[in-house]
């Protein structure tokens, strides 16, 4: 197989690496649970999954709602947009309207919405309630709910809360109704740019919305998969061109196996005439680390400052030591192996984790038992952490 | 430039509108970039419809973005063509006003111009005018537009399959304009990620577009950088302009020189294309102001340009490159933030990344490597910056700011050649600047010079002499001299005297003015001129006489020097004043001690002296009786020199010269040494120095504190000999004297033989390197290598190897059979070293000296001077050393390896030794073999049993250096 190299968009097809335990896991999850989110760092592969599982579905014909939520601002324009991308073959939203009360004041916008025209967001905005009861309803009564996908999910609930901070309750009362929808039968998958936690704790949401949601992490490439992602990306292009030795150099220089940052360290080498190996250090310095691996510096220094605006405290007598213990454990690091510092409960520490884990940081493992190992979440993390000198 | 009547500079900033033909001809330098944009194209191609690679292009202004962007369009249309498949391609105005406020205007503008390569009209141009916003209907309106340039493609691609590119270029400044809003930018990366997409988008920008995390555009580019040209790109592109009217076959290259000027510009430009477009005209000139009016024509033109530049910068970038530019470059990271009272380097480090990434500014490592040095890459940038920020300096002198550039466009002697040439067009200024440039980086200055210094009187009896008045006050044109050369030599060349001698010393002064800025030829060449011009004799004379110290002095051509001298001294003009015809005689009489004529010189010389006190030139008579001091000595009539030379001295104090003094001081030192009477030699030797100390002549002074150590050295005063041959040394390296340095170095290394120095080892080793490499002038040195012994024992006094083994090393095969390497030196040496330091210094000394005598021997031509020289060694060392401890120990260490002598030598030592420790040394020497019985009693100075005591043996006399 020729892996067609493309770097910045959600790929599929030729220019998607497979990645089948990784992608059948993700399946499985979904199937056995109410859902998956997946919110944590750009650019690390988590769109590319959400675009097989909606080809997955699609091919198994099974109904599937996607629509991508950057941009939208307003409750009224989620709604829209959903009721647009809900399977015309579902019937969903005949049925939710008709769980709406002819008088009552959203049915005219509702009816608006799902025939793709905006309204005034004004007028819908105090009867959500009902228009979420009419799509639990709807919902509760389809022999088969659609799986549910939201891209950049978490953005939406930023762009909401920025433009009205006191707008938390209107979220709240949202995600309160997804996660009817979900009892429903509507399966999800959230995905996102922005950890949920952190804006929770940041805006003073009820996060307990979303802990139904199974939460899914993209790892790196292994060595194996970098390797042979390498092999059908050059192989063919190359035409015998890029060898062994070009691969080995190129993983040492790469440093970080995320899909994009092989690519991107592809494309600025050039597969089909590459350079000798020795270049390739002097390429990675020049052309690929200061515009990609420095911006994640910069983000997890943004990231992790932001937990000081958070909570002071927390970051330094919390946050800075379980960094420490998990970044620099030569194995994972169990749950009870970090300490809880004077004035913090489990519950904080959960939720600082829950933001490590959303920000890119750490990711966990779970054996058999349910007992979590935490690890750093990649190289990229983990050369964070020997830069920063935080200890 | 192209097919256009329209003129370069305007050209250049239109890319758009170049016709394929003239993009194609003047394509360079972007051949990787374009390649790697062309494989984006070709990957959407084959994935459309569908996730497609949109690139970004990213450069400073300037840099070639609308360029390749042009280049893309050719090649896609050739793709396109190839493929039997349409690919639209939209290529947007640079500027996009119509879209202010409103983003969904993009989808629409491009659906317009979508329709109209679909139609061959212009509905865009109406179609797209600007609509007042109306934000609460974005989003609306967005969908729409984006549904509406769905419906533009689905017209043009009516398979479905394929795809459009559309070129926006400041992208940029699109995004912080009308996409600022966060919504507008989640839209549009949607827009951008959409499936089935069909459009391809290519951007340029010059600051980042994705590389904020918090941003919806992070990473969602291909992001392909151009960089500079450089040099070697620069020279493409010249080349083809400079052919631009010839067919490729009929392409003449750069030449050298030409080369070298396109190299100048391209490192002026920083490997900036456009300033290489709009600078190319300039390889065709060759005058500088020209070349000035063309930059301060193109600072002009690219005022908004250069304006933009800096406005993208963010405000620290803004501050720090006013710092850069105002307190001069370059500058270290360090130094400019010190400039700036930042806390330190670190706090401005970000900052400066961020002016490296937009290549604003380059670090280059310092001389020393330790540092990295910045300064702004555009040159003409640096000049429209100056000329904006009211820099005064800039505004007067055009030139003053480009000098980069002048330094490297021209070369030494062309710079020379503007200097003269602007001097002659009557523009000092210039001149001045170009006389500073060529002068750049020369030998530094030797401190007195009799043709600079000497003028002020030259300047006075020149006066004396001369009808007519001179067109500046004296006291001016030496003050204007120290100064301003360049406006006396411009005010000089405007005067037009009648009388011979007022033209001769117009053209005396003139070449003063010109030596003062480094146009030493020049000032020769006005001179010369002026002989051949001036055929009154008293002029020849004069100009003859200058002409002699001006080559002796700052030529240093010695030989040039005696001819124009013995001209001048040949025929003196009854009609000239006394004291010049003092100096004539003078002059004749220097000559004739030069070459060796010193009765002749010593009779001329008291003439000129009776004639300067007829004339009551005191100072010319203080150098008439010095020049007569110098003979006497060189004569061998020490008494007589000794007395002239302390009169000359005298009247030298009278006249209130003082380097004067120094000089006849200095020879009076000399005979005094001559006579042995070194006490008295060191104390006027001194008296000497400090005296030249005083009148600034570092010549001067080394020579007498040379003197000073060569009399220290012969009353055994060695510490202080070796310092006053040291300091000689470094006063006369500080001036480049070769001849000075070698002497110095003569006594520095004789005193090392009894003082261990390794500074002085050192010294004689740097003067050897020196000599070694360069060709010995007209002058005759003396050989280094006459003084290995002295070296070899300085070495062994001080036990430093290190140098000598590298002198061996280097110079192994100049080192041939020397029959003066006695070893007595060496053995001396060893001997000093014992009495110094103690036994284990001694024998350490030789046995590090040993090995090494014996590499002397082993070089190439070099029999037998192993055995004569190993024996000479021991004899001395034996005959210095009591101790039979020591005595023992190194005849332990003469082993046969040393040579076949050795062994024999080592039994004359042990017998020595033995003899050393008997309470009957006669009893013993007794029963000896007789030879070697002889050789311990002349050692030991021990009478044979029934002869008369023998007399010690003379030593020899201490070797006489001048």
């Amino acid at each position: 197989m020729v892996l067609a190299l493309h770097y910045g968009n959600a790929v599929a097809g030729d220019q998607r690496f497979d990645r089948p335990k990784l992608q059948e896991k993700l399946l499985r999850t979904l199937a056995s649970s109410g859902g998956v989110k997946m919110f944590g760092l750009r650019r690390i592969g988590k769109s590319t999954l959400r675009r097989y599982v909606i080809e997955q579905m699609e091919q198994a014909r099974k109904p599937v709602a996607f629509f991508d939520a950057q941009g939208l601002q307003s409750i009224q324009e989620l709604l829209g947009d959903l009721f647009g991308a809900l399977p015309r073959e579902s019937d969903l939203k005949t049925r939710a309207l008709g769980f709406i009360a002819k008088d009552s004041p959203i049915r005219n916008a509702l009816e608006a919405l799902a025939s793709g025209t905006k309204t005034g967001e004004a007028l819908v905005s105090a009867y959500w309630r009902e228009a979420y009861n009419g799509i639990r309803k709807a919902l509760s009564a389809s022999p088969a709910p659609p799986l549910l996908v939201i891209d950049e999910f978490s953005l939406f609930l930023k762009n909401m809360l920025e433009r009205n901070p006191e707008g938390r309750g209107e979220i709240d009362q949202l995600l309160a109704a997804m996660r009817e929808w979900r009892a429903a039968g509507m399966k999800m998958l959230l995905t996102g740019s922005i950890g949920v936690t952190a804006l929770s704790r940041h805006y003073k949401l009820t996060a307990d919305h979303l802990n139904d949601l199974q939460p899914f992490e993209v790892p790196e490439l292994s060595d194996d998969e970098a390797r042979e992602f390498i092999r059908e990306a050059t192989e063919k292009p190359s035409q015998g061109r890029w060898t062994d030795e070009h691969t080995g150099k190129f993983i040492e220089e790469c440093g970080v196996l995320y899909p994009s940052f092989v690519v991107k360290g592809l494309l600025e080498i050039g597969v089909q005439s590459p350079p000798p190996p020795g270049d390739f250090a002097g390429i990675f310095a020049h052309y690929v680390r200061p515009v990609l691996h420095d911006d994640f510096y910069n983000q997890f220094n943004k990231r992790f400052k932001f937990y000081g605006e958070i909570d002071k405290d927390g970051q330094r007598k919390l946050v800075v030591p379980v960094l420490k213990r998990i970044m620099e454990a030569a194995d994972g690091t169990p749950l009870d192996d970090l300490e809880l510092p004077d004035g913090y409960s489990r519950i904080d520490l959960a939720e600082f984790l829950d933001m490590l884990v959303e920000d890119g940081f750490i990711h966990f493992s779970e054996d058999a038992d349910a007992n979590r190992i935490w690890v750093p979440a990649s190289r990229l993390a983990k050369l964070w952490w020997k830069r920063s000198r935080l200890t | 430039m192209t097919d256009s009547p329209t003129p370069p500079l305007v050209q250049t900033f239109m890319t758009h509108r170049m016709s394929d033909e003239a993009i194609l001809m003047l394509a360079t330098g972007r051949e990787k970039e374009t390649e790697r944009v062309m494989d984006a194209v070709q990957r959407s191609l084959a994935a459309a419809p569908g996730a497609l690679q949109h690139v970004l292009i990213y450069g400073p202004r300037g840099f070639g973005k609308s360029f390749v962007a042009r280049l893309v369009q050719i090649e896609t249309a050739q793709l396109a063509a190839a493929q039997g498949m349409p690919i639209p391609f939209v290529l947007l105005p640079e500027e996009q006003h119509n879209l202010t406020r409103n983003p969904h205007a993009l989808p629409a503008y491009i659906a317009h111009r979508i329709a109209d390569l679909r139609t061959g009209e212009d509905q865009s141009w109406s179609g797209a005018m600007f609509q007042w916003p109306d934000p609460a209907q974005e989003a609306r309106q967005w969908a729409q537009a984006v549904e509406q340039l769905d419906g533009e493609l689905d017209r043009f691609l009516p398979t479905g399959q394929g795809m459009a590119i559309v070129v926006i270029e400041n992208f940029d400044y699109l995004l912080a304009s009308v996409f600022k809003d966060e919504a507008a930018e989640q839209r549009l990366r949607q827009w951008l990620d959409r499936r089935s997409n069909r459009l391809m988008l290519i951007a340029t920008a010059t600051g980042s577009v994705d590389m904020d995390y918090e941003r919806p555009l992070f990473q969602a580019f291909q992001s392909i950088r151009l960089e500079p040209w450089s040099p070697d790109t620069c020279i493409v592109y010249f080349n083809r302009y400079l052919n631009r009217g010839r067919k490729a076959e009929e392409a003449v290259p750069l030449d050298a020189a030409a080369e070298a000027k396109a190299r100048a510009v391209a490192d002026f430009i920083g490997g900036n294309p456009r300033l290489a477009q709009l600078l190319a005209d300039v390889l065709e000139t060759q005058d500088a102001l020209s070349v000035a009016g063309t930059m301060n024509a193109l600072a002009d033109k690219l005022a908004d340009y250069y304006r933009r530049r800096i406005d993208d910068l963010p405000s620290l970038a803004q501050g720090l490159l006013d710092a850069l530019v105002r307190g001069g470059e370059p500058a270290s990271q360090t130094e400019l933030a010190h400039r700036v009272n930042a806390g330190g380097q670190s706090d401005i480090a970000r900052v400066m990344q961020g002016l490296q990434r937009a290549d604003i500014i380059r670090g280059l490592p310092a001389l020393d490597g330790r540092e990295t040095l910045y300064r702004v890459t555009d040159r003409v940038f640096v000049h429209f910056y100056r000329l904006r920020q009211g820099h005064q300096l800039a505004l007067k002198t055009p030139l003053a700011t480009i000098l980069d550039f002048l330094r490297a466009f021209y070369s030494r002697a062309e710079q020379k050649e503007q200097a003269m040439q602007h001097l002659s067009a009557g523009r000092p200024a210039e001149a001045r600047i170009f006389a500073d440039l060529a002068r750049e980086g020369g030998a530094p200055s030797a401190g007195f010079n009799a043709y600079l210094l000497g003028f002020g009187s030259l300047l006075q009896r020149l006066a004396r002499g001369c009808d007519e008045a001179l067109p500046v006050p004296i006291e001016q044109i030496l003050h204007d001299l120290d100064e301003r050369p360049e406006d006396i030599a411009n005010r000089i060349d405007r005067w037009k005297p009648e009388t011979p001698i007022a033209r001769a010393a117009g053209a005396i002064i003139a070449a003063q003015a010109l030596t003062r800025l480094g146009l030493a030829a020049q000032a020769d060449e006005r001179l010369t001129q002026e002989i051949v011009a001036n055929a009154d004799s008293a002029a020849q004379f004069l100009l003859h006489f200058e002409r002699g110290i001006l080559l002796f002095n700052v030529a240093r051509d010695r030989t040039s020097a005696i001819r124009c001298w013995a001209t001048a001294g040949a025929a003196i003009p009854t009609e000239l004043p006394e004291s010049l015809r003092a100096s004539a005689l003078r002059s004749r009489a220097w000559a004739l001690g030069a070459l060796g004529r010193h009765e002749e010189a010593l009779g001329t010389a008291r003439e000129a002296a009776d004639l300067a006190a007829q004339a009551g030139d005191v100072r010319e008579q203080a150098e008439a009786r010095r020049d007569a001091a110098f003979s006497l000595g060189e004569l061998g009539r020490h008494e007589e020199a000794i007395g002239t030379a302390r009169e000359a001295a005298d009247l030298a104090a009278q006249a209130g010269d003082v380097r004067e003094q120094a000089v006849a001081q200095r020879l009076a030192a000399f005979s005094l040494g001559a006579l042995g009477r070194h006490e008295e030699a060191i104390g006027t030797a001194r008296e000497a120095a400090d005296l030249a100390a005083q009148a600034g002549d570092v010549r001067e002074q080394a020579e007498a504190r040379r003197h000073a150590a060569f009399s220290l050295g012969a009353l055994g005063r060695h510490e202080e000999a070796l310092s006053d041959a040291l300091q000689s040394f470094a006063l006369a390296q500080s001036v480049s004297d070769g001849q000075r340095t070698l002497y110095a170095a003569i006594v520095a290394i004789d005193a090392a033989a009894h003082v261990s120095s390794p500074e002085a080892i050192q010294v004689f080793a740097s003067w050897v390197k020196r000599a070694e490499k360069s060709p010995q002038d007209d002058e005759k040195w003396p050989d280094w290598r006459l003084w290995l012994e002295e070296l070899f024992a300085a070495a062994t006094r001080a036990r430093a190897w290190e140098v000598l083994d590298e002198l061996l090393d280097d110079y192994s095969d100049r080192l041939p059979l020397f029959p003066s390497f006695g070893g007595s030196a060496v053995g001396a040496a060893i001997a000093r070293a014992v009495a110094a330091e103690g036994r284990a210094a001694g024998f350490e000394a030789a046995r590090g000296i040993l090995p090494r005598v014996l590499r002397l021997s082993a070089s190439p031509g070099a029999d037998g001077v192993s055995g004569a020289a190993l024996s000479g060694i021991i004899a001395a060392f034996a005959r210095d050393c009591r101790d039979a401890g020591l005595i023992r120990d190194i005849a332990g260490l003469l082993t046969p390896e040393l040579g076949a002598e050795a062994p024999k030598q080592a039994s004359l030592l042990l017998t020595l030794a033995q003899v050393d420790e008997a309470k009957n040394p006669q009893a013993l020497l007794a029963r000896m073999d007789p030879d070697i019985a002889l050789w311990v009693r002349r050692l030991r100075d021990l009478p044979e049993p029934s002869a008369a005591p023998r007399r010690r043996a003379e030593r020899p006399a201490a070797r006489r250096r001048p």
